[in-house]
């Protein structure tokens, strides 16, 4: 949100003194788009052709040889860029003159042009510093894993669920650019050093249960979740009703009784649902959507649009974590409709059946279909829930193999021995490499001392566990040894670096296995297991993790949109969104397609609701399908999918200048500098004004000479998606609030700094795509962000051009640019 | 007191006295459990409000200086303790101007942050740091979304609780398998702490200091939380205060935000209990998330704060903006009613507690990070002094620009947005709270004085 210039108005009159500082404003900012597009940094200027010239002439007389004003020598000062002392002192340099402070108003002023190349030089030598500064690494490099990659990696290891996201559990990780995986941001408080125990402790009673987990199974039919005709059974019983009992829930509605029978006794674990239920959709509109949502953990449980004609009710099933004990889940159909709050008695005498029967329903309740009985509104119709668990899949069992001292039936003790042979597997594959008997010794010292204390031995044996969980070597991926400076990475942590790349989790035993033969050594081997695990099942793991990273789909819904303003948007619309983009993504990754689709194709994913959003014929299912589409339909790509579309506006209106600087770093790799600090404010649109749009406002900033400098490089990007508003919807026309007159049409045309044109969003996408090299660069640069959690730094750049020449031949496939990323020089190095 | 216990014990003297840490008194008073805790009398206590996205400057600023102010029409609610605040106008954070909303998490660093560049510790974690061994509880964040005002001294920020009833369980109710199990829990997080430290540095010996780098902060989040384990241990024999019954039910109800009122009273409540027993003395309360700042349905407002704060000159919306200001401010003022009534002794505990209500933004439309909304209240007995109206653009500027009705004009936005006084910097009012509570420190974050006209 840093990058809105609101730089929109002249300074009003009564602060006349401010404006020559205003008319400076805009200088900060570099001129991103044509260092992504042409310049390579080889080719820049250096240090004496690009600043000595301007500092020699405008500043030189007050802060060089002669007088050193404010303590500050400029000819004097290092050129160290890196982040130390003479860098903050660059940064005020940049900041007084982008601030029009320097030269003071009684020097002869430098010219506008002259002081934004300057300002650009430096800024980019600075923000070069800065990646080198994130990419820093030390003999022992730590990287934490992120909450994420704890539960995957706790899930791969043990067979236990483990939700990072509940209330009380981690804390969100802090990101860069998206991304939550970086070494430098991801720092740990004593906070996580508590988290990292309780969770430890958690999962190991999970895990290795003290006594046999109570098995629940049980069953919930329609009158059981109907509390107010619950009560009523026998009566129904009787007169034979009851088999053909349904509970209708129209729009908004909610039960709360669909829990799974086990009260207290409820053991944690996985749990399998089927519930059996119709949605009927009415002419024209959405589809009923089911959610059970509990409260207690702050989670959907489960949530789909159901399609399913009232005599053809379709079983769902699912699978979820549950914790230990009692928490309600909710039933509802969580769409809009009609409200029903004053009369929301469902208990008269009626007892819902089928819609074929009227007096089945409460008078009011009548009116929710026509006379036919064809549904007005989305109706779901429930029929019985099922719940049984926690499940012991056998997959899950074997992970747990010999990692648990079998011990003596009698005594209830295991044999030193076993007790560390036991550990050291566990700390293998926890720790993802060998480990040495001594550092194993401490942890079997713990279970010595806590016996003597008395405890049983299955606790003293866990709080061993407790301790390799909580340990520094699970808790972080470390690359390197403290004795030799290498460079390239052992076996093991290429092992790690490539499980963490693609699963998101620890190695499984055939890779820890090809490290430990010296296979993964070699490019074949390398090749070989990449291969394997692209295709295995846990890849999903990425291809939902890193679209949203890359893209900053966390974004979506922060500032959720004004319900005034767009009262259709809803939380399943929000989910549907984000769930088109990664879709979008795993069809791209699964087809192996060119990465210029991502700019533009003639297809995307849509579920009910999204397609509804869009204005397309709806899929028949209820899931997410491919749908081809035809070009009056607007979409195609990742840059007009709702989803990008949302994050870049703010909830109220679209924000053009976000857009561009989001398309400028997702599409060229380059990220503009943010505005000077210290910039006018926007005043409102005056009432008695008529009404202009923000492109309108924007304009504002050409006239400025100075301000479009930068905005002209920036604002293009953003613009050319002015025919889609804040929730990302098509449209001609802006809707302004206040000011006189019709709402203003929208221009959605410009120019590329290449000089290309464009009418729409549609031409624009079109010629990104047809020169896609660019965006393959940044593409891979952020996909080495991922994989190497680190910024990437000038070093880089050569070994990511050429993984991008290496798939030139074949148009970038999504694919073949993973695969020869992996066994690139880049990815083998630390 | 079994001798596994005992062994720890000695283990962990051991291990602080290698490392040298200076360990607080009950901390030491662990080895020979407290009986009992008393409640030290007349303890200067703090708490931190956050209000998201600014405020209707225009009809929250107050225009007259000094002592007599009239009240403006945001603030009304908060007349009636005029003599026991203090509201505050020109105050900045530099490194928040332009920043939009990171406002929030540098409102109590006054940080730069942003890429590369991590935020500090926030002025409720130094003095919680100062005071953490007096309580059982060293701070407390909450907040409407989790995400919480607080940052450690790593710049790393604190989780923050969001329903009362999570929040009262945890401190008034004693942990569910009892004294001893919880005991036994904690002696086997001290032995498995005294491990993986032990692991940490081994490493830690071979790599030399300038290379740690992320190790170091391990070894000191490991630490600390020894301390704390530590701690905890000590307060296991000291009983938990007793909430009479109707004050639990009420505090342990479920509490919808759909239904602010209800749901910040209750918070307000809940912190007052807290304050008033010596659970804690430091917290923070994200009353709003600046993308989060809860609607208002009982007053027919359904939008979020940010979404108001975006009105675009739209008169129906600023207007309800304004009662969204005012409808926040009745609920402080209802924190400080409850605070007034309620005694630590014969002092009301109003007197011995500080409170800074504002915004880390002021004019929300355009991201305007300058004259923010600030308001300090009561902690006489820390040495505030309140009763006037402390206008820091005063002497900067030509005075507010009033239209013929009296009304500020809208040219006052751009005082919102950029700074008139640009000494006026609002990490001096977290400089002078520090010093008042108790925090030996000649500087807050890029402070340049106190405030000495706050100063009685």
């Amino acid at each position: 949100m840093r990058f809105a210039c609101p730089q929109l108005r002249p300074p009003p009159p009564n602060l006349t003194s401010l404006m020559r500082t205003a008319l400076l404003l805009g200088l900060l900012v570099a001129n991103p788009f044509v260092t992504a597009i042409s310049a390579a940094p080889s080719s820049s200027p250096g240090f004496a052709e690009a600043v000595e010239p301007y500092l020699r002439e405008h500043c030189l007389r007050c802060h060089g040889p002669a007088r050193h004003k404010g303590d500050l020598r400029l000819d004097a000062l290092g050129r160290d860029f890196a982040g130390g002392s003479e860098t903050e002192r660059w940064i005020e340099v940049i900041t007084r003159i982008g601030a029009g402070e320097m030269p003071p108003e009684d020097e002869p002023q430098p010219t506008a042009e002259a002081s934004g190349r300057v300002i650009e030089w430096l800024s980019a030598r600075i923000k070069e510093g800065e990646a080198t500064r994130m990419a820093k690494r030390s003999p022992v490099t730590h990287y934490r894993l992120s909450r994420e990659e704890y539960s995957h990696a706790v899930y791969d290891l043990l067979g236990v669920r483990y939700d990072a996201r509940a209330p009380g559990a981690f804390s969100e990780d802090p990101d860069w650019q998206g991304f939550e995986r970086l070494g430098s941001e991801l720092s740990l408080s004593p906070s996580h050093v508590e988290k990292y125990l309780k969770a430890a402790a958690e999962i190991i009673d999970q895990a290795f249960p003290d006594t046999k987990p109570f098995q629940l199974k049980s069953h919930r039919d329609a009158l059981a979740i109907d509390w107010g005709n619950a009560d009523k059974r026998k009566e129904l019983d009787a007169l034979g009703i009851t088999p053909r009992i349904r509970t209708l829930f129209w729009p908004g509605h909610e039960f709360s009784y669909l829990r799974p029978d086990g009260g207290y006794r409820q053991a944690a674990g996985l749990y399998r649902a089927r519930m059996q239920v119709s949605g009927l959709t009415p002419a024209g509109g959405r589809a009923p959507h089911v959610t059970l949502f509990s409260p207690e953990l702050d989670r959907m449980i489960f949530e789909a649009d159901v399609l399913a004609p009232e005599d053809k009710p379709v079983v769902l099933e699912f699978e979820t974590f549950l914790p230990a004990g009692k928490f309600g889940i909710k039933m509802s159909n969580a769409v809009p409709g009609p409200s029903n709050s004053p009369r929301s008695g469902r208990n008269g005498n009626h007892v819902f059946t089928t819609l074929k029967d009227p007096k089945s329903r409460d008078p009011w309740q009548r009116k929710l279909t026509d006379d036919e009985g064809r549904p007005l509104y989305p109706l779901l119709i429930f029929d019985w829930i099922d719940w049984e668990g926690p499940l012991e899949k056998p997959d899950d069992v074997r992970k747990r193999e010999g990692l648990f001292p079998a011990g003596d039936k009698n005594t209830d003790k295991s044999s030193a021995e076993e007790v560390l042979a036991c550990l050291t597997r566990f700390a293998q594959r926890a720790w993802r490499r060998p480990v040495t008997r001594e550092e194993i010794l401490p942890y079997a010292d713990l279970v010595t001392r806590e016996l003597a204390a008395k405890a049983p031995f299955r606790a003293a044996y866990k709080t061993a566990l407790l301790g390799l969980l909580a340990s520094k070597n699970f808790a972080y991926i470390a690359e390197g040894s403290p004795t030799e400076n290498r460079a390239v990475l052992s076996e093991w942590e290429l092992a790690s670096r490539l499980s963490f790349f693609l699963w998101s989790s620890l190695p499984d035993e055939k890779l820890l296995a090809a490290a430990e033969d010296g296979s993964l050594r070699t490019r074949e081997g390398l090749q070989a297991e990449a291969a394997r695990m692209l295709g295995d099942p846990k890849i999903a793991r990425f291809t939902d993790s890193f679209p949203r990273q890359w893209l900053q789909l966390k974004k979506v819904g922060s500032f959720p949109p004004d319900q005034k303003l767009y009262p259709d948007y809803d939380d399943w619309l929000e989910q549907s969104m984000i769930l088109e983009t990664t879709h979008y993504f795993d069809e791209m990754f699964h087809k192996n397609l060119p990465l210029a689709q991502f700019l533009d194709s003639d297809w995307t994913m849509l579920n009910p609701r999204l397609a509804l959003h869009y204005g397309i014929d709806p899929p028949a299912t209820a899931g997410f399908e491919r749908v081809t589409l035809r070009p009056e339909q607007r979409r195609g790509g990742l840059l007009t999918q709702a989803s990008v579309l949302s994050l870049t506006s703010d909830g109220t209106r679209h924000r053009p200048v976000h857009r561009g600087v989001w398309v400028s770093q997702v599409v060229f790799g380059k990220t503009p500098p943010p505005p000077p600090p210290n910039v006018n404010a926007i005043e409102p649109n005056p009432v008695n004004e008529p009404k202009a749009t923000i492109r309108q406002k924007l304009a504002a900033h050409k006239a400025n000479a100075n301000c479009a400098a930068c905005h002209a490089k920036i604002d293009p990007l953003g613009l050319a998606f002015d025919n889609y508003d804040a929730i990302g919807r098509w449209r001609t026309h802006e809707i302004v609030l206040a000011g006189k007159g019709d709402n203003p049409t929208v221009d959605a045309s410009g120019q590329l700094p290449d000089g290309r044109t464009y009418a729409d969003a549609a031409q624009f996408k079109r010629l990104l795509a047809a020169r896609p090299e660019p965006f393959a660069r940044a593409f891979t640069t952020r996909l080495a962000v991922y994989a190497l959690r680190r910024s990437m730094t000038l070093e880089d750049e050569q070994a990511i051009n050429l993984i991008v020449r290496q798939t030139k031949s074949r148009d970038y496939r999504l694919r073949d640019l993973i695969e020869a990323f992996i066994t690139s020089d880049l990815f083998r190095q630390r | 007191m079994n001798t596994f216990r005992q062994s720890w014990l000695l283990n962990r003297r051991h291990v602080l006295r290698g490392l040298g840490v200076s360990i607080a008194l009950p901390m030491l008073n662990c080895m020979r459990p407290l009986l009992a805790a008393p409640v030290a009398p007349k303890a200067k206590r703090s708490v931190f409000i956050y209000l998201p996205n600014g405020v209707n400057t225009i009809d929250y600023q107050i225009l007259e200086a000094g002592p007599g102010y009239r009240f403006s029409r945001g603030l009304k609610p908060l007349e009636r303790h005029r003599a026991n605040i203090t509201p505050i106008s020109g105050l900045h954070h530099p490194h928040g101007l332009g920043h939009h909303h990171n406002c929030q998490s540098i409102w109590l660093t006054g940080a730069e942050i942003g890429q590369g560049k991590r935020n500090s510790i926030s002025l409720d974690q130094l003095i919680a740091g100062k005071l953490a061994a007096q309580t059982r509880f060293a701070s407390l964040e909450l907040s409407d979304t989790g995400r919480s005002l607080a940052f450690n001294g790593d710049g790393i920020t604190l989780p923050a609780e969001t329903k009362p009833r999570d929040v009262f369980r945890r401190l008034f109710e004693a942990p569910a398998g009892g004294v001893g199990k919880e005991r036994e829990a904690l002696h086997r997080r001290g032995s498995v702490l005294d491990v993986v430290l032990g692991e940490a540095r081994a490493l830690d010996r071979k790599i030399g200091s300038e290379d740690r780098g992320r190790l170091d902060q391990y070894l000191t989040a490991v630490r600390e939380v020894e301390i704390r384990t530590a701690r905890a241990d000590g307060w296991l024999d000291v009983p938990r205060p007793t909430v009479p019954d109707p004050v639990r039910r009420h505090l342990t109800r479920d509490v919808p935000q759909t239904k602010p009122s209800d749901y910040f009273r209750t918070f307000y409540d809940l912190m007052v209990l807290a304050l008033q027993t010596d659970t804690t003395r430091v917290i923070t309360f994200s009353s709003g998330d600046e993308g989060k700042g809860l609607p208002v349905p009982e007053l027919g407002i359904n939008q979020t704060r940010h979404a108001l704060s975006h009105h675009n000159g739209d008169p129906d919306q600023l207007d309800r903006l304004t009662q969204s200001d005012a409808f926040n401010f009745e609920q402080f003022a209802y924190f400080l009613d409850r605070l007034a009534e309620t005694r630590d002794g014969d002092t009301p505990l109003l007197d011995l507690t500080v409170s800074l209500y504002g915004s880390g933004m002021a004019y929300g439309h355009s991201h305007g990070n300058a004259n923010l909304p600030i308001v300090v209240a009561g902690g006489r007995k820390l040495g505030l002094k309140h009763g006037a109206h402390l206008d820091f653009n005063m002497g900067h500027f030509q005075g507010y620009d009033l239209d013929e009705q009296g009304s500020l004009k809208t040219s006052h936005y751009q005082l919102c947005s950029r700074p008139v006084n640009e000494r006026a910097r609002l990490s001096n009012l977290l400089l002078t709270l520090a010093q008042k509570m108790g925090v030996e420190t000649p500087t807050f974050g890029d402070s340049l004085q106190t405030l000495s006209q706050l100063e009685g």
